[in-house]
């Protein structure tokens, strides 16, 4: 009923420019009620404010942010951050998952934990540059064990199946086995 | 005093396992073997019996609609049906578990009319539960990771649910929602704003630590319920006949309808519910809190599961429209409007 609220997600995460300046992306979904009808529109922090305290208030039903992970993937569109080229960026990608940053942006979603180290610079810029805040609170206090080797057994496995859509089976029988093996040694460690 | 129009509250964490692929990028074998790795952890570290786990291909329509109205299930996903999708509840219902969603892992506890920081300490202890046999992942720079990175930190999601029918029919709150944006806070209508239910959570995980965050989602939604009875009180004095009308024929079709969807009884339980707070109608005991059940009452998981008691009958039965004007009419019979000298 009420956890999640992701009767709201209104089926393009992606963010655009901000509808009335043009400038800024558009983060926030304002929908307005114009002529008793429903009007959708993507506005910018500054733009909206301006909607909202110019005395037209009456007329928004509701405002939303868009999903940041849009805006993970429109910063491919954006001049690209430091040295990086907007070509060699695209083609980045996670070791451990294989998501590049194109699959990031079409899904709005990262792969695997270690995608955030594949990605860094980008969910860096996405969630407010340098000067974004970083995390506070809780922290775990168990150790994780054997977290190289099952890392190692998630990378083979997406290498696996792989090699088996390429139809290379005697390869991928060999992962396979050195997959079984890393496996009886993560089952000991633990 | 005013924090009685806030009905109800939750907190949901997201967790990940440290190596595997999100949900969505994941192979059903590795989701498989994760989901059997919860049920060992549950068995093996928390309390004998405290946790039922069950897969989501064998949850009833019904009883998924049911969880999901009373906060323990989020709606996307009481639509998955994988055998590889599990769903977990804590002693009948303190705290649930969704294992597969759109992160591995999310705990959930929500309450009616209790403080979000009142709740943190059982999230947290679950989590530690299921921290020490599970392993999550965890930077230093990010917090806990996530398939969006935008819940990345804190993993925590806190929520409230707040009744503003007077503050939404007067139009204050898209501008309300604007300036909140900008606060990290989000304000939602529920339900498509039927009933004046709305949501207020908040945005992002990186920068606050997690009691920090209830207590803002704790702040901001008491604010709103302060300003809401100003607004109601305001609304009587200037437009004593229009808000008098309207809350007496809200009253009027609660108390001879037959047959009604669940927008309409939203709508009606809260007009009532203004009177009663207004002064306008004599209702004896009907407290937010009541309203706020009666509001669960009448949607159709609650009404397949409690008044028919058929966790199969589909949600456009002509039944439940039948038992949902029952249940008002019960539920207002005995209420009357007052006169303005009484
Ligand atoms: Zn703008
Ligand atoms: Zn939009
Ligand atoms: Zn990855």
């Amino acid at each position: 009923m009420f956890a999640d609220g992701s009767e709201w997600e209104l089926g393009h995460d992606h963010a655009q420019e901000c509808d009335s300046c043009g400038a800024e992306p558009g983060t926030i979904h304002i929908i307005r009620i114009e002529d008793g009808e429903f009007v959708h529109a993507h506005l910018c922090q500054s733009c909206a404010e301006e909607a909202a305290g110019g005395g037209a208030d009456t007329d928004i039903f509701f405002a939303v942010p868009t999903a940041l992970a849009g805006m993970l993937g429109s910063l491919l569109s954006r001049p690209a951050p430091l040295f990086d080229s907007r070509a060699s960026s695209r083609k980045s990608m996670c070791a451990v998952c294989g998501s590049t940053l194109k699959d990031v942006e079409e899904r709005g979603m990262l792969g695997c934990p270690a995608c955030y180290q594949a990605f860094s610079r980008h969910i860096e810029a996405a969630l407010g540059g340098s000067e974004a805040p970083g995390h506070v609170g809780k922290q775990p206090s168990h150790g994780r064990p054997a977290l190289e080797q099952r890392r190692e057994v998630v990378r083979l496995e997406h290498m696996l199946k792989e090699l088996v859509d390429d139809e290379r089976y005697e390869e991928a029988a060999g992962v396979r086995d050195r997959i079984a093996e890393l496996a009886e040694l993560v089952a000991e460690e633990n | 005093m005013s924090a009685d129009l806030v009905f109800a509250g939750g907190l949901e964490m997201s967790r990940n396992d440290s190596v595997l692929p999100f949900p969505h990028a994941a192979e059903e074998a590795q989701l498989t073997e994760f989901l059997e790795r919860v049920e060992r952890v549950l068995e093996t570290c928390a309390d004998p019996g405290d946790w039922e786990l069950t897969p989501m291909d064998s949850l009833s329509p019904g009883l998924r609609a049911y969880l999901v109205e009373r906060g323990l299930m989020t709606p996307a996903f009481s639509r998955e049906t994988d055998p590889w999708k599990g769903f977990g509840l804590y002693r009948g219902g303190i705290a649930s578990l969704e294992v597969n969603g759109r992160d591995h892992i999310r705990l959930m506890v929500s309450r009616a009319g209790e403080v979000l920081s009142g709740l943190w300490s059982t999230l947290d202890e679950l989590d530690d539960v299921l921290e020490s046999g599970l392993g999550f992942a965890y930077d230093e720079r990010w917090g806990y990771l996530t398939a969006r990175a935008e819940d990345a930190g804190t993993g925590l999601r806190a929520h409230s649910l707040v009744h503003l029918p007077a503050l939404m029919v007067t139009g204050q709150l898209g501008s309300v929602a604007v300036k909140l944006i900008g606060k990290g806070i989000t304000l939602s209508p529920v339900w498509g704003g039927a009933g004046g239910l709305f949501q207020v959570s908040n945005k992002g995980g990186l920068g606050r630590a997690e009691l920090r965050i209830a207590e803002k989602v704790d702040a901001v939604s008491r604010q709103l319920a302060e300003q809401e009875h100003a607004m109601r009180k305001r609304l009587l004095e200037e437009n004593p006949v229009q808000v008098r009308d309207y809350v007496g024929r809200s009253l009027g079709v609660a108390q001879q309808a037959w047959s009604m969807t669940v927008e309409e009884a939203l709508g009606l339980i809260s007009a009532v519910q203004s009177g009663v707070d207004m002064g306008v109608i004599a209702l004896d005991g009907f407290t937010p809190a009541s309203a706020f059940a009666l509001m669960r009452r009448v949607q159709p998981g609650h009404i397949a599961m409690e008044e028919l008691g058929e966790p199969d009958a589909e949600v456009d039965d002509p039944r439940f429209d039948e038992v949902r004007a029952r249940l008002l009419r019960r539920a207002f019979g005995s209420a009357r409007t007052l006169d303005r000298r009484e």
